[in-house]
């Protein structure tokens, strides 16, 4: 008996001193100590640095000091966003006190006016107008045979197939203009299966390469990016793709994804140049952030990071043609759609 | 950020002595001419804790589950084991960070060893031998941020190292305890978030220098006579991975299984 209570003992003993030793006490949560981890997340994920010419260890050198010096979780959390903001990149952001609390940097195509409002069209062009039963899609016709489908954002999962229920409304259409102005991005999986509805076969439309290393400039080799035919409807006909500069993200692989097809006709403006995909971390105090993970291709091998996409036929509304209600992106769409689909 | 240098003091004076004492110790030979096998089948349920640099900085505590499958022959000397294990575990902040994240695990082992008895020590029989270990986990973290992202973390291994054990015969059934210690093979980890498109697996080579692990279990089959019986086991797991994004866990593991015994010496 003696030697079991003595073996229970040992083992006792291991476990609980192993524990502490193995796994430590637990990060620091002093500001230096989340500053430095914040940095270091960056400096080994970041995918940016060399195409944006940052210097990484001079930002953090500059900053350190500061938020080391920080009176209060809100200063540190403004110094934290400045520091990120000198990255100039819209996927990167800090949730430092919940929900509503996120900073991430403006980009000047945040704020420009592209005086587009998706209610004219609906009011003054569509002869139609529906919704799919969640509200992810509007739809309505334009004119005979031309259709016009709203897409205002790419959030959210699992909704691809509301573009099947639009296509089934549509089933004379030669044509559909496909809006995404404004549309701020969201899940690429699910834009990469509304693009599917569009194309007869499999298409390469860009291709990515992830951070995978220590140095900034580690990364994969191309990883090809493929729309595929998704969906029990298809439309292989004529799309005309509307976009400007309020297009970000998801919106953008998107749009990349209709350029790779023969039937698609772009219109409108180039898109913001959002192309950075998202990797969540946390800190040791419980505040997320965000940061780009890799750098997004077009087919023919070029950065759009900060530069955008730009469309086939450049056309812009005007401050003169919003005092007139008019939509002259989305009568230059009609017009066209007239010409390719008669 | 500072990190405690992990430890295994204790595990490797266990295998120091493992080591040394059947050089001491009068040689018994323990040749059996027939063979004798046995299949087992248990449930565990485990306690851990965890920090996965790779999906966050915090040291994250939980509970889990799952099943074991073994299969053990001997012949003479010679202990040859097999054991496939699988579980399920759930993860919280360990020191109450203010935050809703949450871990969950999917883990599978692999584990082949063979031990040869050579020596008696306090009475029970001393094993030496060589453990392969193989191993998975898709580590799936929910982020506590604005639209309560959930990334996948893969990790798995391929590690070999020494195995010790000590068999005694007591109070009618049989104990058995082992010190199973990875000190290299090869590891997959991804660098990010394995959600999103990948190239095909790479697997990076793991040094002793990088690695602390150990793997000690004490185990007791209630009746060492018979075709089948009960057994039970406490296991305690340990590592640590250098690496870009560290890990390190600790669990403890308790078992409770049948074992089926076949062959010529089933009630040795």
């Amino acid at each position: 008996m003696k030697w079991r209570t003595l073996v229970a003992a040992c083992l006792l003993a291991v476990a609980t001193g192993c524990t502490d030793a193995l796994l430590g006490p637990g990060p620091s949560q002093d500001r230096g100590a989340l500053f430095d981890d914040v940095w270091h997340q960056f400096d080994l994920h970041y995918s940016f640095f060399e195409l944006k010419g940052i210097d990484w260890d001079a930002v953090g050198a500059r900053y350190r000091p500061q938020a080391v010096a920080a009176a209060s979780d809100t200063a540190f959390a403004r110094v934290l966003a400045n520091m990120l903001g000198e990255l100039h990149d819209v996927h990167v952001s800090l949730t430092p006190f919940g929900d509503a609390s996120t900073i991430r940097y403006l980009s000047p195509y945040d704020t420009i006016s592209t005086w587009f409002w998706p209610q004219w069209i609906e009011a003054h062009y569509l002869s139609s107008v529906d919704s799919t039963s969640d509200g992810h899609v509007r739809f309505g016709r334009a004119a005979p045979g031309i259709w016009y489908v709203d897409i205002p954002s790419f959030a959210g999962d699992g909704w691809s197939g509301d573009i099947d229920a639009v296509l089934g409304a549509a089933v004379d259409a030669r044509a559909i203009i496909v809006d995404i102005r404004h549309n701020g991005g969201g899940n690429k999986t699910l834009a990469t299966d509304v693009a599917g509805r569009f194309t007869d076969r499999a298409r390469t439309f860009g291709y990515i390469r992830l951070r995978d290393g220590t140095r900034h400039t580690d990364f994969t080799s191309d990883i090809a990016e493929t729309v595929t035919p998704t969906g029990s409807r298809r439309f292989t006909r004529p799309v005309i793709l509307l976009t400007d500069r309020h297009d970000f993200s998801s919106a953008e692989n998107f749009t990349l994804a209709l350029r790779a097809l023969p039937n698609v006709t772009v219109i409108g403006d180039t898109t913001a140049g959002a192309s950075g995909g998202p990797l969540v971390r946390e800190m040791a105090n419980g505040w997320t952030y965000q940061l780009s993970q890799w750098i997004e291709y077009t087919p023919s091998h070029h950065v759009y990071e900060g530069v955008g996409l730009a469309p086939d036929i450049v056309v812009k509304n005007t401050a003169a043609s919003a005092n007139q209600q008019r939509d002259l992106v989305f009568e230059a769409a009609l017009a066209y759609a007239r010409t390719v689909a008669p | 950020m500072p990190m405690p240098k992990p430890t295994v003091t204790p595990m490797a004076a266990c295998l120091c002595a493992a080591l040394a004492l059947p050089a001491t110790m009068r040689a018994q030979s323990l040749v059996h001419a027939s063979r004798e096998q046995s299949l087992s089948l248990a449930t565990t349920f485990t306690a851990g804790d965890r920090v996965d640099a790779s999906a966050s900085p915090l040291p994250y505590g939980g509970t889990g589950f799952g099943g074991a499958a073994s299969y053990q022959s001997s012949v003479g000397q010679f202990l040859f084991s097999v054991t496939a294990d699988g579980s399920r575990s759930f993860y919280v902040p360990r020191t109450g960070a203010p935050t809703s994240a949450r871990e969950s695990a999917f883990a599978s082992r692999l584990e082949t060893s063979l031990v040869r008895q050579s020596a008696t020590v306090v009475g029970g029989r001393v094993g030496l031998g060589l453990a392969v270990l193989s191993s998975a986990e898709l580590l799936e973290h929910q982020y506590a941020d604005v639209t309560s992202t959930r990334a996948a973390y893969i990790t798995a291994f391929g590690l070999v190292g020494p195995l010790t054990t000590w068999t005694r015969d007591a109070a009618g059934g049989r104990a058995r305890l082992s010190l199973d210690v990875p000190v290299a093979g090869v590891v997959y980890q991804p660098y990010g978030d394995a959600r999103v498109e990948r190239e095909g697996p790479r697997l990076r080579g793991v040094t002793p220098s990088q690695l602390r692990a150990a793997d000690a279990a004490l185990r007791y089959d209630f009746a060492v006579r018979g075709a089948a019986g009960l057994f039970s086991e406490y296991r305690l797991r340990g590592f640590a991975l250098k690496n870009v994004e560290p890990i390190r866990s600790l669990s403890h593991s308790l078992t409770v299984g049948i074992v089926e015994r076949f062959g010529a010496q089933r009630d040795r």
